[in-house]
């Protein structure tokens, strides 16, 4: 740092720690080849407690209705005020309904959840951070939000009690979910105890096959690392096929690294995430946004010679249409595998999910439901997707199929799809226009997919019972991407996207 | 949180089926996440496993109907201690209702292969002690329970030993013991057991001053991101 600079410092205590920081913030001092992860990780670290374990600054902090309630309650109970240096944004997006009354109205049937919507309002107003509610032009899905809002950029750190927190690393930026203990020791304190996490990189060049998407790509990916390959690492996704991604899409992939085991998934910064940013509510301004756009371009990306504990590489030829037949991330195929579903270890898939015989192929599993949205895949450019294939096809709901629920990732998003008339499509096609909230992925709001019907999701987790029904019974979950689930919708089973929409040139 | 007590627990190990990938949402549904207070969740956690009728946030246990074939609802598995599962315990949602459940049950501790980094962190927020083992050591303690007479371990914390206690007495005369098996365990989160210590507590005590300075610099390295 240089000496004027050093000047500034309001205290001599702040000069003498900030000599000592760890690596020497601003000292000049290089300290070797760094990953992205540990660049945006050590520019954060307030002191190092040894062991490999760190106080780092959260930069940004999201709440939603179900994991801030007590964590408020706690930093009530000290007599304390939300730390000073920290930003932070809430909505409510897990326990609410999507769908309005006859008379246009959002009821929450349950006490139970209003209880939790009261809270967090009332927490809202008494300690002044900025809430979207149900019906608010800018409310919605946590994780969609905070990119929309542009309140997370390149660089920043980010945690919520959440574990799809994960889906801002595609902007560049270190971010992860956490439970609500550490929503409470952040909104005291504005940092964490964490442990520096191990450095994974997941590199992908050449180009995704026709019709085969970045959901598809990060299941593709599970599928070769397992449900806890990248548990205690970070992954960096890089390569080609991620740089010519758009930020929705790297969002999609992000969002799931947290289901093959990793806490922080990231993609290095670039025009595009510059490009993302530029403008919106919560984006740096001016002066402030001209050195963060250096910044980032000149910095956010793992050095050339960086070391990374792991290294996988892929090939994007190799990604397929990617469903899942099971309930857990290691249950991933391509369309068109036939499944071996034998031997001892497959008889509780094969009950959950009602199979019979030896094998079972996608094609031939009876969807009856389909949802498509969530943190996922519930943005503009997902619900394009769906639109494009309805609008060449000319197909409807498929008369099997018993519902099939769109559901907007945020109300802005809800409002681009309604400007493109997509929404009349939706429902001329016999599927339904929600509100935007996390609803089926989770089923907080108690509108389950039905027990023992199969639903195509293009949410991210087909655990047993999540959708509806209990662990041993219920909800029978298949995640694909949106062009998947609205095919599905309209054939009433998976199909080949090839063999209906045709190849292009 | 209360100091982690070393004494002898009651084990219970998971059946071999379905012991590996246990998530968060069987730990604890998410109907049962409507909660704005921690306690009170020890009846819900493994709900859809041990019931088999569907009840709203905390009904009593013993008006549940109990599913009689799930190892918890066995006689021998009540109050038990130590809960012994297979790999990536307590992977998916980041729900924390997962512990406070576990611990409302009674479980003190959970012996895995692996636990999912969430969870894990959460877990020792709340006192809950999560000891990893090899698949091979697991194994060998599966092995004494399942021929014992009794299911206990003791657990040294600050030895980071646990100490399986075996009672395989029989009419030709008594032959119990123990053996000693050694466990890692972060130095950090070990104090936090040991103490009964809070990390809002520790970083107020030890770090105040260095978050202060910190953030005085970050302004001036980093204003767009205090900025506006």
């Amino acid at each position: 740092m240089a000496l004027s600079r050093r000047k500034l410092l309001k205290s001599s205590a702040a000069a003498s720690v900030a000599a000592n920081i760890y690596p020497l913030i601003g000292n000049g001092i290089s300290v070797g080849p760094e990953t992205l992860y540990d660049k945006i990780f050590n520019r954060h670290v307030v002191k190092d407690l040894g062991d490999g374990m760190f106080v780092i600054k959260i930069d940004r902090l999201l709440l939603h209705e179900v994991t801030c309630a007590i964590a408020i309650d706690s930093m009530r109970k000290a007599g304390r005020k939300p730390a000073k240096h920290l930003k932070i944004l809430a909505t409510e997006d897990h326990n609410i309904p999507t769908l309005k009354n006859d008379d246009g109205i959002f009821v929450i049937k349950d006490a139970d959840s209003q209880r939790q919507i009261d809270a967090l309002r009332v927490n809202a107003k008494e300690y002044g951070f900025i809430l979207y509610s149900m019906g608010d032009k800018k409310q919605g899905i946590v994780h969609v939000i905070v990119s929309e809002r542009g309140f997370i950029y390149a660089g920043l750190t980010m945690i919520c009690g959440d574990s799809h927190t994960v889906t801002s690393g595609a902007l560049a930026s270190l971010s992860f979910g956490v439970g609500e203990s550490e929503v409470s020791i952040v909104i005291q304190t504005g940092v964490l105890i964490q442990k520096r996490l191990k450095n994974m990189r997941i590199t992908m060049n050449g180009k995704l096959a026709q019709y085969i998407s970045a959901k598809d790509t990060i299941l593709y990916i599970i599928s070769q690392i397992g449900n806890a390959g990248g548990s205690g690492y970070a992954i960096e996704f890089a390569g080609e096929l991620f740089e010519n991604m758009s930020i929705d899409e790297r969002m999609t992939v992000c969002n799931m690294a947290t289901e093959a085991g990793a806490k922080v998934g990231l993609i290095a910064a670039d025009e595009k995430t510059i490009a993302y940013t530029k403008g919106r509510e919560f984006a740096p301004t001016g002066k402030n946004w001209n050195a963060f756009e250096k910044d980032a371009l000149e910095n956010l990306h793992s050095d050339i010679d960086a070391v990374f504990d792991v290294e996988h590489e892929f090939k994007a030829e190799d990604v397929g249409f990617q469903l899942t037949h099971g309930t857990t991330l290691n249950e991933v195929n391509k369309f068109g595998d036939i499944i071996d579903i034998t031997g001892d270890k497959n008889k509780p898939l094969k009950s959950y999910m009602g199979y019979l015989g030896k094998t079972v192929e996608m094609k031939d599993i009876p969807i009856t439901q389909v949802v498509v949205g969530s943190c996922t895949n519930g943005r503009l450019s997902d619900f394009i997707v769906a639109a494009e294939v309805l609008i060449k096809t000319g197909l409807k709901k498929h008369p099997n199929v018993n519902r099939v629920r769109f559901i907007p990732g945020d109300a802005i998003v809800k409002e681009e799809v309604e400007k493109l008339g997509y929404d009349k499509l939706f429902v001329d096609a016999g599927f339904e226009w929600h509100e935007p909230g996390c609803d089926a992925c989770l089923n907080m709001n108690n509108d389950p997919v039905p027990t023992d019907e199969h639903c195509a999701a293009t949410t991210n987790r087909n655990f047993p019972g999540r959708q509806g029904g209990n662990p041993t019974k219920g909800a029978r979950t298949h995640l694909c991407s949106p062009l998947m689930a609205t095919l599905a919708a309209l054939h009433g089973r998976f199909v080949n996207p090839l063999e209906i929409l045709g190849k292009e040139g | 949180m209360l100091p982690f007590e070393a004494k002898v627990m009651k084990v219970a190990i998971w059946p071999e089926e379905g012991r590996d990938d246990i998530d968060t949402d069987i730990i604890m549904g998410a109907e049962y996440l409507k909660v704005v207070k921690k306690d009170g969740l020890g009846p819900h956690v493994f709900d859809g496993l041990r019931f088999s009728d569907k009840a709203p946030l905390y009904t009593d246990p013993k008006t549940r109907q109990l599913i009689q074939s799930f190892f918890l609802n066995k006689p021998e598995n009540q109050d038990i201690e130590i809960l012994i599962v297979g790999k990536n315990f307590g992977c998916g949602s980041s729900r924390e209702h997962a512990v406070w459940g576990l611990m409302g049950k009674g479980i003190k501790v959970i012996i895995a292969e692996s636990f999912a980094p969430i969870f894990y962190n959460n877990a020792f927020q709340n006192g809950l002690l999560l000891i990893t083992l090899e698949r091979r050591v697991i194994d060998k303690i599966i092995e004494t329970m399942g021929s014992s007479k009794t299911s206990n371990i003791t657990v040294n914390l600050s030895d980071e030993t646990l100490q399986v206690n075996f009672d395989n007495s029989d009419s030709c005369g008594s032959n119990s013991g123990f053996y000693n098996v050694h466990f890692k365990l972060d130095a950090l989160n070990k104090r936090k057991l040991l103490e009964g210590l809070d990390d809002v507590d520790l970083l107020f005590e030890d770090h105040q001053q260095s978050i202060v300075a910190f953030n005085e610099v970050q302004i001036i390295e980093y204003p767009w991101i205090q900025g506006e």
